[in-house]
Parts: structure tokens; C-alpha cells; sequence
């Protein structure tokens, strides 16, 4: 009974690790300039086609390769993202920006069908199938892939916040724009990179996942509405609240779906997620909110 | 304000308009194409119902979807029973509408994203409930022959329902719009604060709009059951609410017209360009963000626009919207 | 005379600050009480609990007799309590007429606009002097009218008792002159008010009662006449004279080049005029301070240095032009600012936000300046890993002057440091400010409180509704009766 429990948490932490990185993205470009971007799933969606369907299957890049050619071209997006989503609505209500962003969602989603056609793409990845055998369970090895790139990740991305300036300078603008500006930070600049960033780590996300699943226009959606869950269960704007969220929302997929329902898994995450909004919106780690005029 | 006149005028107008319609396009459309402009007609209401809470109230739903499913599942279901089809059809009305408020009272001090995923959990929600309780639903497959009125398949004459019903769901819109009703929903959405202080009950108004926009998407919901004769999931899975959406804020948030428009432009001219239509979808949701950015009150906004310098008339249009944070 | 409202021992937290203690506050139905008090006192607050935005922490308000602590807006607006903003908060998407008759209607199920509604309306508009612009849209009056909009508005309510929140800012003396009329108007009729203004004039010429706010508590409360003669009044308004001896720092021998040259400076915030006018200049190695009371525009000129609001006029720092210069680039011409309320970043370490304060230099420079400044400011030493927002009032506002001279700015501006902090603290906050300005540094320093900062600094500048209506070197200018009168409301 153990090996089947390994595997649910395992598989249950590795898509988590998945939503932590879409989540993290949500909450560092919350952080930064206020809005929250409904098309980030869509981004990691690109990211999938971009490996996979460009560099690797058009172009037959070994998959490494693919695997950085995307990132590269995915931080471009970035910025692309910030200038002609963000920037015409930065000054305008909350309303604006999600349906900036949702338009955003449906340029992606039909743009990826006008490059590569409507089916679906298949990815073996840098593991295909193989497995490996972890306290006596037989799991997928992709999956431990996921989670050391999550770790990995982690660690890079606290090394980069706190010992480099341009870290500094983005937690800084995330804090207070205008007065990192009084600090001679260019925070245009800054909000670009945290786009691009941000894009990058949906790619990531997406590469990691396409061998699990079919790369598909429509693989975004769920995607999105889980990371978003992650972030509201962890706190909204915290990232470890966005990683503790992330996993602990693949946890609960994954044990669920097996213990108490496969069929109501979804109805029963997103009930939980429903009544998180109306009686604890601020989560595991948020403030809760006290307007001052 | 619109005077009284004015506003007949208009209505007159709307009704000579549909008749026309009723009249001419019967005569110039195959079947298929009247299937196609069947399938508008519903948009239309299930835009101009998005619209009540979206455009008028300015919070977001991504709920419409769900209230689409329900209307549709609910009568199909009654009728299945045993019910007449008119009462099947309040029935279905109501309980959608039913919902509709207790989805709006527990998210009651919700906004912005919060609300928006909220609205979206519960689209999710009854759209895997509708595969799932498939006793009663039929699950994956939906239910079947569905007796409706009696014209399913039948574009023509229901051509002609589908025109009644969207009359007056627009009607229903506009006369709304320009009554104090929905002048004090303009104040809501304008300034909820400035609001409150001035005495207007923002409890009651918000449920109010989210039943508004649980009424029109029930309704919707069975006339596409009359339309089709049957129906399946994934018709009203929650994917599909950003396309109503989508037509709300292309035709102008806040305006009837602009439902009317919205859902036109996204029904109807993919049609046309088949070949085209994923192109046509890749510029409509650009044409999405350049909307909200730039154009405040969308298409309809800037045909009132010329309109007004004609006639120098007031519109509900939410305003530019960087505007309203004054 | 019965009391309207009634409010005893009022007090309100937002988590650990408390913005209001103890308050006790007696509006007489039919009269006109005013509630003033220096920036940051708690009288918005006072307004946004009596009016249902919160409710109170501890406390009691009755208003009509009724205890209506924690009573929703709607409620209290259909009891007849009725309230201004003081940003006004019009329907963006209505036009005048519309504004009125979507309060007329608040509560009716009727269909269509009646026109005996119509006439009401346009009589209430009439009242308030906006009867020819019943259907202009609300977008794009000018503030004048927005103001007069407002307070149509909550007449529409049929109200009893009306607060009117800074019914006058931002008002050319046309206007402000209709204005009281209005509000005259509104007494005659029976409604009660209570009003918090900052213009003295306004307050002397239509209150009944005042009653003073200090640091959210009660300080004195009386007839107009008690409160201008009122010791503690003038001095939480001018600020405590410093205790012990205040050297002022010796001019230094290069006093005669121009550091920051300053000509007809105007910003304007929409078409409100908040600073029109200013000339000023502040000299190599000088300590300037710029005075005046609550909205006279101090912030907003020091904002305008700082390029953080668009402004026009001559700016000319050390020779270049500044006027065309974003905020980004200011640091790197050498001026550093410490923003209103300090604005730190929470999240950040103290050496964290020092090394903010030098971003982009080597890493050499960067040490090296880290220890000048971690020697100037002793307390911060010890506090290097702590973040900021765990900082203390105190350490706060030090470790954002350290974080300003990261830069190793020839000019530091300072935007209000005292406020918030006590007394105490000001004095060592101010006191630091002498030694940075003997090492070098010229400063340019916004107060409120006037009789510290002339005991500190070369020259002043006294600034009263957007205007500079006295300067001169700061030994004059404290005893001068010109900035008593500016900050009280007495007219020149």
C-alpha cells in the first residue's frame, strides 16, 4: 500500500511543482505592477509549442537546446507581454488589465492553432517513459526532473533576489515603483525584466509538463485556473505562499482524486478553493486586508 | 438621460428592425446560414445578460457559462419529467436565476481578480457537476431528444422565436438602462463608495445583477434546447465563458447595442471567413486589449459617439474607464 | 438645544496605529462645528467612522439619539446623515441633472423619471448655483463646481446632519465665497453640519464650535474666538520650540553660488492650481526650510523638484535644467529625497535599503559609503539585518535620511520628517539634519513644524495657499507674525 501512497504524493508534488512555477510567476508580476495576468497559463502553453513543436520537432534541435532556444524566445515574449498588455493598462482600473490579459489568453490560444494546426503534439522529453524505482515505487522520472528543477529554481531565483543588484532593484520596484525610482532605478526597465522572467518560468513550466501530457491549445486553461488557485490558498503576493500553495494544490489533486473521488476531484478542489475566497481570501500566508482611505 | 420619447423611438425603431429581419433573411439565407444566425440570436441574449453585471455593474463574472448550462440542463431535464414546455421554461428561468443569487451573496464583498476567480470556480464547478451527475444529465454524451417547442432543426420558425425572445431581452436591456434603476446601478459602478453615502442599497443592487445575468443566461440556456434538440457538456464548459466576454467588451461595456454588436461580430463573421478562423480569433482578442486600452465603450461607444454629435444624446457607456477613478 | 450627534470616548485602530483615542465630540442640532487639527490628526478618519466606512474600535456615536456605531453607509444616509469627500466622488458616467436624481431615486421602483422629480432636482441645483449646467456631463467640470456638485448631492438626501470633509480645497476666492454661501444656505434651513477644513478663514467665518484633532486625540474644543487664543492650539499647529540650545549650523564660505534655482514654479492636479508662482533658490552649503500649513503646497513643490508631478515654470539644478528630468535621473544629478512618510521598502534589510539608496555604483563605493553612513547613524548599526518595517517610528525615518545620502547627494530634500513621530524623536531627527548639513550637504527640508525648523535652518520660505507669502533668514522669520498668521487662517 506504501508504493501506491509514494506514487500519488509523488505525482501529486510534481504537478504541484508545476503550478508553484505558473504560481510564481502570477505572484511576481503581482508584486510588481498590481495586475494579475489571466493568460500566464496560455504563456506556459507557448512555451510547451515553442520547444517542442519549433525547436524540436521543426527545427530538430537536440532537446537542451530546444530547451534554452525556448527560454531565450520566451523572455523576449516577456517583454513583448509588458509593453503591449501591461503598459496601456497600467494606469487603469483592475477590471481593465484581467480583460487585457484574457484577450491576451485568446490570441494565444488561437495563435498556437494558426502555427501548428489543430492536434495535439506529443513530447517524450528527455525521459520518455522511463521510470525509476523510489521506496520501492515505481515512478516516473520525469517527475523527480520537475521537482529538482523546482528546488533548483528556488534556490537560483533567492540567490538572484538577494545577492545581486538587479534582485535588489526588483524587489524594490515590486515594493514601492515610485520610490525605487527616487533611487535612480529604472523601473520601466525593471517591470520588463520581471515580465520576462515571469514568461520564462511559464515556459519552463510548460516544457517540463508536455511529456506528461499531450501540447495542446487548450492545455493552458486548467493550468492557469490551478496556479491561480495555488496562489489564493497560499496568499495571494507571497511567494513562498505561491510554492506552499502550488504543492499542497497538487497534494491534494493527486490524494483525492485516488481516496475520495477521481470524478468530483476538480468540484471538490474548487468548492474548497470557493470557500477559501468567501471566508479566508488572504490565504495561508497573506495579509488580511485593512483599507486605509 | 433618455427622455420618454426618445426612448420609444428606439424601441419602435428596434421592433421594425426586427421585423425586417423576420421578414427578409428567410428569403436570402439557406438553412445553415439561419442556423448560423439562430446561434447569434443566443449570443446576443446570453451577451446582453453578461452585460447586466459586467458592462452595467462592472464586476466581473466569468460565470455566464455556468448559467447558460443551467437554464439548458434545467429544462431539459423538466420537460424529460413530464413538464409542459412553457412551465419547463419558467422553471428552467427561474431556477438559473435562483442560482444566480446564491452566487451572489457569498461573494457579496468580493472584486476584481478575487471575484473573477470566484465566478470562475463556480462555472467550473457546474460544468464537471453536469458530466458527473449523469443519472440526471446524461453525462458526457447530454441528453437527446429534447421535444423543446417542437422546432428543433428547424432554423426558419425559429428564426422567428429566437427574434421575439431577443427583442425583448434587448427591450428588457435598454428600458433597464434608462430607468432610475439603472441609473443607480451606474452610480454602483461608478463610485461604489459615493454610493453607499448617498443612501443606495449596493447589497441588494449586486445580487440583483448577477440575478439579472443568471435570468438572461437561463433563458438563453432553453432556447438553445428548443434550437438544437439536444445538448452535450461541453457546449457550456467554462472555457467558453471568456467568449462572452469577449463580445461584451468589444461591442462596448455598458451597452445593449453593444451586445448585439459583440456577439454578431464573433458569431457570425467567423462564418464567413472560415478558412480564416483562427486568425479572426488571434485579431479579436487583440482587438480585446486595443478595446479596453484605448477605446472606452467599444464598438457601440464609438458609434454613439458620431451619433451623438448628430443628435447630441446621452448613452450609459461606462465611461473611459481611467475616467471613473477620479 | 438637543445634541445631533453625540460621540463619546471614540476610538479606532488599524491594527497597531491608533488613529483615534478618547475622542469626544457634541454637534448642537442647527449649528455649524468645524473639526481642524495639523496633517495626519485623525479628522478623516473621525468622518469615515461617524459616517459607517468603519466602525469604531471602542467607543460610542448616536446620532438622533440612536447608538450607530457599525451601521453601514446606506443605513446612516437613510437616517439622514448625509457626507462630502474631500477628493469628490462624483458617477463619472452622469451628467449633473443625473447626479441629483440618482439620489431622489435611491429607493423607488418607479420606471421612468417623473417630472415633478425632474423640478426637484433642478431646484436643488439652483440652491447650489449649478442650474445652467444641468446636463453637462460630470467629466470635465472644473473643481469649482465639482465642489458645489458634491454638496448638491447630499442635499438630495434630505439629510439632517451633513459632514462636509475639506468642502473648500483647491478654490479660487470666487469660489470659495459661493461656497459659504451654500453652506450658510444650508444652516438656514435647518441642517446641522459638521465640517473639517484646514482654510482658518472658511473655519472662523462659519463655525460655531471647533474642536481641535492632535496626534487622533482631543485637544481642545470652544467657541472660534477661544480657540485662536488657544496656547496648545498654536503650538500643535507651529510645532513645539526645541528644548535645549539649537545652534543653527554656520553658514558655510561657499554660501554665494546657486545650488537649485526655482522661477515661477506651477503644478496643477487636473485644474486645481495647487502651487502657482514660486521663486526660490537655495544656496551652495545651505540649510532651507519651506513652511506652511496643511494644503499650502509644500509637498506638492518639493514633489515638483523631485519630477514626481508635472510641473512648469524654471528648474535649474547646478546650472542644468531639471524640469525635463525624470525621477530616475535625479540621483545621479546629485539630489536625493526623503518622501513623505518615508516610503522604505518593508521587506528589505536596513543595509539592504542603504545599498538601494547607492544603486548602480561599484561595489567599492557602495561599501565605502555604507560605513559613513552606518557611522552617522549609530542605531542603525545594530539594527543592519533587521528589516525595515520592523524598524520603529524613529529608526525609520533615520534609516530613510541614510538611505537618501547613499547617493552622496549635494542637495537633500526632506519631505516631512517629523510626522508621525514624537517630539523627542523630531528634535534628534532634526538634530542629525545639522550634521549632515555641517559636513556639506545643502538641505532643502518641507515642515510642519515651523518653530523647529527655524531654529535649525539658514533661510525659510512661508507658503500659504499655494503661494510664498514670506521669506527670509529663519532668525527674522520666528519672530515674524506673518507665519503665526499663515498657519492660523488669519488674513494678512
Amino acid at each position: 500500500m506504501t508504493q501506491l501512497l509514494v506514487q500519488l504524493i509523488l505525482s501529486g508534488l510534481a504537478m504541484g511543482a508545476v503550478y508553484a512555477l505558473v504560481a510564481l510567476g502570477y505572484t511576481l508580476i503581482w508584486n510588481a505592477v498590481g495586475i494579475v495576468n489571466f493568460a500566464q497559463g496560455d504563456v506556459v502553453m507557448l512555451g510547451a509549442f515553442v520547444a517542442v513543436g519549433a525547436l524540436t520537432n521543426m527545427f530538430h534541435l537536440p532537446i537542451i537546446l530546444g530547451l534554452g532556444g525556448m527560454l531565450v524566445l520566451m523572455a523576449i515574449f516577456g517583454v513583448a507581454m509588458a509593453l503591449l498588455v501591461y503598459y496601456p493598462v497600467r494606469n487603469a482600473p483592475q477590471l481593465s488589465a484581467i480583460v487585457a490579459t484574457l484577450g491576451l489568453s485568446m490570441m494565444l490560444q488561437n495563435g498556437v492553432v494558426l502555427v501548428w494546426g489543430p492536434e495535439p503534439l506529443s513530447f517524450t522529453g528527455p525521459f520518455g517513459n522511463a521510470t525509476v524505482t523510489l521506496l520501492g515505487a515505481k515512478i516516473y522520472t520525469q517527475y523527480l526532473l520537475i521537482l529538482a528543477v523546482l528546488v533548483l529554481m528556488m534556490v537560483a531565483q533567492e540567490g538572484m533576489f538577494r545577492f545581486t543588484s538587479i534582485g535588489r532593484a526588483m524587489r524594490a520596484t515590486a515594493q514601492d515603483a515610485e520610490a525605487a525610482r527616487l533611487m535612480g532605478i529604472r523601473t520601466n526597465r525593471v517591470i520588463a525584466i520581471i515580465f520576462a522572467y515571469a514568461a520564462m518560468l511559464a515556459g519552463l513550466a510548460g516544457w517540463l509538463v508536455a511529456p506528461l501530457f499531450y501540447v495542446s491549445s487548450d492545455m493552458g486553461g486548467k493550468v492557469s485556473l490551478d496556479a491561480f488557485a495555488a496562489c489564493i490558498l497560499g496568499g495571494f503576493g507571497s511567494i513562498p505562499g505561491a510554492l506552499i500553495g502550488g504543492l499542497v494544490l497538487g497534494l491534494i489533486e493527486s490524494l483525492g482524486a485516488f481516496y475520495i473521488s477521481s470524478e468530483y476531484i476538480d468540484v471538490i478542489a474548487f468548492g474548497l478553493l470557493f470557500a477559501v475566497l468567501i471566508f479566508r481570501p488572504e490565504g495561508i500566508f497573506g495579509e488580511p486586508q485593512m483599507e486605509r482611505p | 438621460m433618455m427622455s420618454g420619447r426618445r426612448l420609444l423611438a428606439f424601441l419602435v425603431a428596434s421592433i421594425i428592425v426586427t421585423v425586417a429581419i423576420a421578414l427578409v433573411l428567410p428569403q436570402v439565407l439557406g438553412i445553415y446560414y439561419l442556423h448560423v444566425v439562430d446561434v447569434m440570436l443566443i449570443n446576443v441574449i446570453l451577451a446582453l445578460g453578461l452585460n447586466m453585471v459586467l458592462g452595467f455593474g462592472g464586476q466581473i463574472s466569468l460565470a455566464q457559462s455556468a448559467f447558460f448550462g443551467l437554464g439548458a440542463y434545467a429544462f431539459a431535464i423538466m420537460q424529460a419529467h413530464g413538464w409542459p414546455a412553457p412551465v419547463a421554461a419558467i422553471g428552467a428561468v427561474a431556477f438559473s436565476g435562483i442560482l444566480g443569487a446564491l452566487l451572489g451573496w457569498p461573494v457579496l464583498r468580493l472584486r476584481g481578480h478575487y471575484l473573477a476567480l470566484a465566478t470562475l470556480a463556480f462555472a467550473l464547478i457546474v460544468s464537471e457537476l453536469m458530466v458527473n451527475l449523469d443519472m440526471l444529465t446524461g453525462g458526457a454524451n447530454g441528453m437527446m431528444q429534447i421535444e423543446g417547442v417542437g422546432l428543433a432543426g428547424n432554423n426558419q420558425p425559429m428564426l422567428y422565436v429566437l427574434l421575439a425572445v431577443t427583442l425583448v431581452a434587448f427591450a428588457g436591456s435598454v428600458i433597464f438602462a434608462y430607468s432610475p434603476m439603472g441609473l443607480r446601478v451606474r452610480a454602483f459602478r461608478d463610485d461604489l463608495i459615493a454610493a453607499q453615502a448617498v443612501g443606495l442599497n449596493v447589497k441588494a443592487m449586486k445580487i440583483g445583477l448577477f440575478v439579472a445575468s443568471a435570468v438572461y443566461g437561463g433563458a438563453a440556456g432553453v432556447c438553445y434546447c428548443w434550437l438544437q434538440g439536444y445538448i452535450s457538456p461541453d457546449v457550456f464548459g467554462w472555457q467558453t465563458t471568456f467568449s462572452y466576454l469577449s463580445m461584451v467588451v468589444v461591442g462596448g461595456l455598458g451597452s445593449s447595442v453593444g451586445a448585439v454588436i459583440g456577439a454578431a461580430l464573433y458569431t457570425l463573421v467567423p462564418e464567413w471567413l472560415r478558412f480564416l478562423q483562427e486568425a479572426y480569433f488571434v485579431m479579436f482578442g487583440a482587438v480585446v486589449i486595443i478595446v479596453i486600452a484605448l477605446v472606452p465603450g467599444g464598438l457601440a461607444g464609438l458609434g454613439a459617439r458620431l451619433f451623438k454629435r448628430l443628435t447630441r444624446a446621452r448613452s450609459t457607456d461606462a465611461r473611459s474607464l481611467s475616467e471613473q477613478e477620479a | 438645544m438637543d445634541a445631533m450627534l453625540e460621540i463619546t470616548g471614540l476610538t479606532r485602530r488599524f491594527g497597531g496605529i491608533v488613529a483615534l483615542h478618547n475622542v469626544d465630540l457634541t454637534v448642537r442640532e442647527g449649528t455649524i462645528h468645524a473639526v481642524i487639527g495639523p496633517n495626519g490628526s485623525g479628522k478623516t478618519t473621525l468622518f469615515n467612522v461617524i459616517s459607517g466606512i468603519y466602525p469604531p474600535s471602542d467607543g460610542e456615536v448616536r446620532f438622533l439619539g440612536r447608538n450607530v456605531g457599525g451601521m453601514s453607509p446606506e443605513a446612516l444616509a437613510g437616517m439622514g446623515l448625509g457626507r462630502t469627500f474631500q477628493n469628490t466622488r462624483l458617477f463619472a458616467s452622469m451628467s449633473v441633472l443625473e447626479t441629483v436624481l440618482v439620489v431622489l431615486y435611491r429607493g423607488s421602483i418607479a420606471l421612468t423619471i417623473s417630472a415633478k422629480a425632474e423640478r426637484r432636482a433642478r431646484e436643488i441645483l439652483e440652491a447650489v448655483g449649478l442650474a445652467d449646467l444641468a446636463d453637462a456631463p460630470v467629466t470635465g467640470l472644473p473643481q469649482g463646481q465639482r465642489r458645489l456638485l458634491e454638496i448638491a448631492k447630499v442635499l438630495a438626501l434630505d439629510p439632517k446632519l451633513v459632514l462636509l470633509d475639506e468642502p473648500h480645497g483647491g478654490l479660487n476666492h470666487t469660489e470659495t465665497a459661493r461656497l459659504i454661501e451654500a453652506v450658510r444656505k444650508m444652516k438656514e434651513q435647518g441642517i446641522t453640519i459638521l465640517l473639517i477644513e484646514h482654510e482658518m478663514e472658511v473655519v472662523m467665518q462659519l463655525a460655531d464650535d471647533i474642536t481641535v484633532l492632535n496626534f487622533g486625540e482631543r485637544l481642545a474644543h470652544g467657541s472660534p474666538a477661544e480657540i485662536q487664543a488657544n496656547e496648545a492650539v498654536i503650538e500643535a499647529y507651529l510645532g513645539q520650540s526645541a528644548s535645549g540650545p539649537q545652534a543653527a549650523p554656520a553658514p558655510t564660505a561657499k554660501a554665494d553660488e546657486t545650488l537649485l534655482s526655482v522661477r515661477n514654479l506651477s503644478v496643477r492636479y487636473g485644474d486645481i492650481e495647487a502651487v502657482r508662482g514660486i521663486d526660490l533658490d537655495v544656496k551652495n552649503g545651505e540649510f532651507v526650510c519651506l513652511l506652511g500649513n496643511n494644503g499650502a503646497g509644500k509637498s506638492t513643490t518639493l514633489k515638483a523638484l523631485a519630477r514626481m508631478v508635472p510641473a512648469s515654470g524654471e528648474i535649474s539644478f547646478e546650472g542644468e535644467p531639471l524640469l525635463s528630468r525624470r525621477i530616475e535621473a535625479l540621483v545621479g544629478m546629485g539630489i536625493a529625497l526623503v518622501p513623505e512618510r518615508r516610503r522604505l521598502f518593508g521587506g528589505l534589510s536596513v543595509v539592504e535599503n542603504l545599498r538601494i539608496g547607492a544603486h548602480g555604483r561599484s561595489r567599492h563605493y557602495v561599501d565605502e559609503v555604507q560605513e559613513e553612513v552606518l557611522d552617522l547613524f549609530p542605531s542603525l548599526k545594530r539594527l543592519q539585518r533587521s528589516l525595515a518595517f520592523s524598524l520603529s517610528g524613529g529608526e525609520q525615518q533615520m534609516l530613510a535620511i541614510g538611505r537618501a545620502l547613499m547617493s552622496r547627494p549635494d542637495l537633500l530634500m526632506l519631505d516631512e520628517p517629523s510626522l508621525g513621530l514624537a517630539p523627542k524623536l523630531v528634535e534628534q531627527v532634526l538634530g542629525k539634519l545639522i550634521e549632515v548639513n555641517e559636513r556639506g550637504t545643502s538641505i532643502l527640508l518641507v515642515e510642519q513644524n515651523a518653530r523647529m525648523a527655524l531654529a535649525i535652518s539658514h533661510r525659510a520660505y512661508v507658503l500659504s495657499s499655494g503661494r510664498i507669502v514670506a521669506s527670509g533668514s529663519s532668525e527674522e522669520l520666528a519672530n515674524d507674525e506673518r507665519v503665526r498668521n499663515a498657519y492660523l487662517g488669519i488674513a494678512a
